[in-house]
């Protein structure tokens, strides 16, 4: 599961980003959503995430903005920019892409093997 | 639970610099954690079970608070070392000022030398010094604002408006300068200690125009 988490890892800002690009969203939704699909066997740390956040505000591939709740503590919303969706779109693109190489190296060439 | 889950989050950032950006990323945190141990409990575990999970669900924030810290626009150390370099410079300017008196009547009383070479190397003396506060404060860093809030524009207008004063302040010591050493040399060449005295008022009507040309400058700029 180790390595599994690593190469998932790499691809933090990207999961983001897809999540970003169904709705808004906050820090535990998002979260929440990556556990739930991956049937409770992966889950970002709050650091990890927060880095992530951090790199893509840079970027200006996502936006924030600060929720009114009326109960409770305030939660800070991120929302995907435009150039936020043609990153995503590539980086789609170049995991599918390194996708079909590695499978291809790692079965000798033989796709049926 | 809710408060230890606070003060854990507040332990965390003990070491973080106190600027918004980093009480809103804590802010931001702990309503994630709250959320998440909400979400726990309710789910059915205990509140300790709940707590523990939260806590080691949030990895390494050290790397996080460093982010903080290189955003910041000077780091806390050249801030200090500008201080202790300005403060060195202001010391040795001040220094100046009261050898020059020191070495005028050391030269005239105990050596006998003539007195307008006197004069003029203890005025020499007195430039050197005031063009070091000037070096000084024309040199100091000018403050950029660290992100888009009313404070950190007030702190750049502030920082803005008070070196126009430094150098407002830098040219009226010049200007008193060059007045006294006009009262010695003109005193001495021609002897006329009784009415040369003169030459201050004249001095302080000196002053009032540069103060006042400076606000009327502002005026105009505003």
């Amino acid at each position: 599961m180790s390595i599994a988490s690593d190469i998932i890892r790499g691809h933090t800002e990207t999961i983001i980003l897809a999540h970003l690009a169904e709705k808004d969203s906050y820090g535990y939704e998002i979260n929440k959503s990556i556990k739930e699909k991956t049937n409770n066997q992966y889950e970002l740390k709050e650091a990890t995430l927060y880095s992530a956040f951090r790199r893509l505000e840079q970027g200006a591939l996502i936006t924030s903005y600060w929720g009114d709740e009326t109960t409770g503590a305030r939660r800070k919303y991120y929302s995907i920019t435009s150039l936020g969706r043609i990153s995503l779109t590539q980086n789609k693109k170049d995991w599918y892409e390194a996708k079909e190489l590695i499978d291809k190296l790692i079965n000798g060439g033989n796709e049926n093997d | 639970m809710i408060e230890k889950l606070r003060r854990n989050v507040e332990d965390l950032f003990e070491n973080a610099p106190k600027t918004h950006r980093a009480y809103e990323l804590k802010e931001e945190l702990l309503s994630n954690l709250m959320d998440k141990y909400n979400d726990l409990v309710s789910s059915g575990k205990s509140e300790e079970e709940a707590f523990k999970s939260v806590m080691s669900g949030i990895g390494d924030v050290d790397e996080l608070i460093k982010g903080l810290k290189d955003q910041d626009v000077l780091n806390y150390e050249e801030i200090q070392k500008r201080r202790e370099k300005s403060a060195l410079v202001l010391s040795v300017s001040v220094g100046l000022y009261i050898m020059s008196v020191v070495v005028l009547l050391l030269f005239v009383e105990v050596f006998h030398a003539n007195e307008v070479v006197s004069v003029c190397l203890m005025l020499t003396m007195d430039a050197i010094a005031t063009g070091l506060i000037i070096y000084n404060a024309a040199s100091r860093s000018k403050y950029i604002k660290a992100d888009d809030t009313i404070v950190e524009e007030f702190k750049e207008w502030k920082s803005a408006n008070s070196k126009e004063k430094e150098i407002v302040k830098s040219i009226k010591s010049i200007v008193w300068l060059i007045i006294v050493a006009l009262y010695f040399i003109i005193s001495f060449t021609f002897g006329i200690w009784a009415f040369s005295w003169i030459i201050f008022i004249i001095g302080a009507a000196i002053e009032k125009v540069i103060s006042l040309s400076f606000e009327l400058r502002k005026y105009k700029n505003e």
